[in-house]
């Protein structure tokens, strides 16, 4: 399990942002999830090195969290593969929290050769912020070094897991929504840029 | 060490919250041990607590409850848990972060959650406090006996004075006559008089004595009477002590003395005292009769102080449980007494 989670913040961190927030439980509930349309294309950064492919997907793919949680209705759930060195792909969710919006990531393209590798798979979410104007993607990730800080020096009251440095958020869903929400105004909890990608037809 | 913390408000309340606090703030800690963050926020969760708590000790409760508007009371009760729960929202969305800027504090608890929390506060400091102010009842009944025993003691003790100079002051003016009359006899009444005053000084500071020791008394001082009377008087002592019950101590005497204060003198033909005594297990009976002086017929003794002494005490010692009649007529004077057993 232990080399699992290490593996799967890697790819998160390497991925998905520069670096990123473990938490065990999502940021949505199935009631609050939101859909844009407008989401789904091929999306570039200014060098054109990373790109992130984002579709509306269907339930063929296979997770633990999928097995778990199969009311998900499909329109809501999107599939975004981010293509860098590696390649990743995540479940998403949308959610909106106070004033924006959030997404809720949840890799899915380990697909797991044997029943032992999958029992051990240990499921974690990671969020950002997003806004979509139009053919423009700003993608607002947390500043993990901060909130890792945070916690460390019992700044933040939150539930945690801290494995080989790694931070694991155990805070249920309602908890992470309130600090969110709470601070969505501290620029300190957010990197100070965002990433930002282009959509190309 | 508990009763004085009983006692004193500000002490118990501040055990409450403490006691209160320690045990929030192991509820409330998300690690095993505790931080400076968890110590702020256990805080505020009892300062959002405290104030609806004081809201309803202060105000409601002597407001409506003690008033008896047990309807406005418990609707005023149940929005307070509301409101309570909307404070402690307020306190850690709003507040908190102004106090302590330096921390990121969020509440846990959904509002469901907390109506439950302070349900629970409100409804056992009410308890509390009701408990307590029973508590004060029954100490304020207990001390209110107490003081009424006390000044019942009081009042029994100066009336016993009252009686004993009297009795000091004629027995010893009956000696000082018999001194030259007849030494031996003087002798003799010497002892009496010394047994009376043994009975005066040590039997008489008990609340009860037993009833022969209150009939040696009686022939004591008729036989110490005896010796000082003049010409042929009748004095009759006749008792029948079925079972030796308790009785307070010097209550027939005063109307024994009276009978030779009032009754014997050698103008009156055929001059009496009658006294008689029965006790079994259910009454004592004494009576107490005289032949009237008639050399003094502005005898007043029906309103003196030695039948209202007798009255107040039988009416303090044994109330609701005594019977104390006299009648006076144109020969005899006749007071009894009686008393309900008390075995």
């Amino acid at each position: 399990m232990k080399t699992i989670f290490q593996l799967l913040f890697l790819v998160c961190a390497t991925v998905l942002m520069s670096s990123c927030i473990a938490s065990l439980n999502p940021i949505y509930d199935e009631d609050e999830l939101i859909h844009d349309p407008g989401l789904n294309g091929k999306w570039y950064d200014k060098d054109e090195n990373k790109s992130i492919n984002t579709k509306n997907t269907s339930f063929k793919v296979k997770t633990i969290e999928r097995k778990k949680n199969m009311s998900h209705k499909m329109k809501k759930l999107y599939l975004w593969t981010f293509y860098d060195k590696d390649t990743a792909s995540f479940t998403v969710h949308m959610v909106k929290i106070g004033a924006h919006e959030y997404l809720d990531f949840f890799p899915e393209s380990f697909d797991f050769e044997n029943d032992l590798a999958e029992i051990c798979f240990f499921p974690v979410h990671a969020f950002c912020r997003i806004k979509r104007n139009g053919d423009n993607l700003k993608i607002h990730a947390f500043d993990f070094e901060y909130i890792k800080s945070l916690i460390e020096n019992r700044e933040l009251r939150m539930e945690y897991k801290m494995q080989d440095g790694h931070l694991l958020l155990m805070a249920p869903t309602e908890d992470l929504q309130k600090f969110i929400k709470k601070y969505e105004n501290d620029p300190c909890l957010f990197e100070n840029e965002p990433q930002i990608y282009i959509r190309k037809k | 060490m508990i009763k004085k913390v009983i006692n004193n408000t500000i002490a118990l309340h501040l055990v409450f919250w403490i006691l209160s606090y320690g045990i929030l703030l192991n509820i409330l800690s998300i690690d095993e041990s505790f931080f400076t963050i968890d110590y702020i926020f256990t805080g505020m969760f009892v300062f959002s607590l405290a104030v609806p708590v004081y809201v309803n000790r202060f105000l409601l409760i002597p407001l409506l409850l003690y008033k008896s508007k047990y309807f406005v009371y418990s609707t005023a009760f149940i929005a307070l848990i509301f409101l309570g729960a909307l404070f402690n929202e307020l306190l850690f969305n709003n507040i908190v972060d102004f106090i302590f800027p330096n921390y990121y504090i969020i509440s846990s608890y959904e509002y469901e959650e907390l109506l439950l929390v302070f349900l629970v506060f409100l409804v056992s400091t009410t308890l509390l406090k009701l408990s307590k102010e029973r508590l004060n009842q029954l100490e304020m009944k207990s001390q209110l006996a107490r003081l009424k025993e006390e000044k019942m003691r009081i009042e029994l003790k100066s009336l016993k004075d009252h009686i004993n100079p009297h009795f000091l002051f004629n027995n010893l003016n009956t000696v000082y006559s018999l001194i030259e009359k007849d030494s031996k006899k003087a002798e003799e009444a010497i002892i009496q008089l010394s047994d009376i005053l043994r009975f005066m000084i040590y039997q008489v500071k008990q609340d009860h004595v037993k009833i022969t020791e209150e009939v040696k008394l009686i022939e004591n001082y008729l036989n110490l009477q005896r010796n000082r009377i003049d010409g042929d008087v009748k004095i009759i002592f006749d008792y029948d002590i079925q079972v030796d019950t308790f009785i307070a101590p010097l209550l027939m005497m005063p109307l024994v003395e009276n009978c030779f204060k009032h009754g014997i003198t050698t103008q009156n033909k055929n001059p009496r005292i009658e006294i008689r005594l029965f006790s079994d297990e259910r009454k004592i009976h004494f009576s107490a009769l005289n032949s009237l002086n008639k050399s003094k017929p502005n005898d007043k003794r029906t309103g003196g102080s030695g039948l209202k002494n007798i009255k107040e005490r039988l009416e303090y010692i044994y109330p609701q449980k005594h019977d104390f009649v006299y009648t006076l007529n144109e020969n005899t004077f006749h007071a009894k007494i009686i008393i309900d057993n008390e075995l």
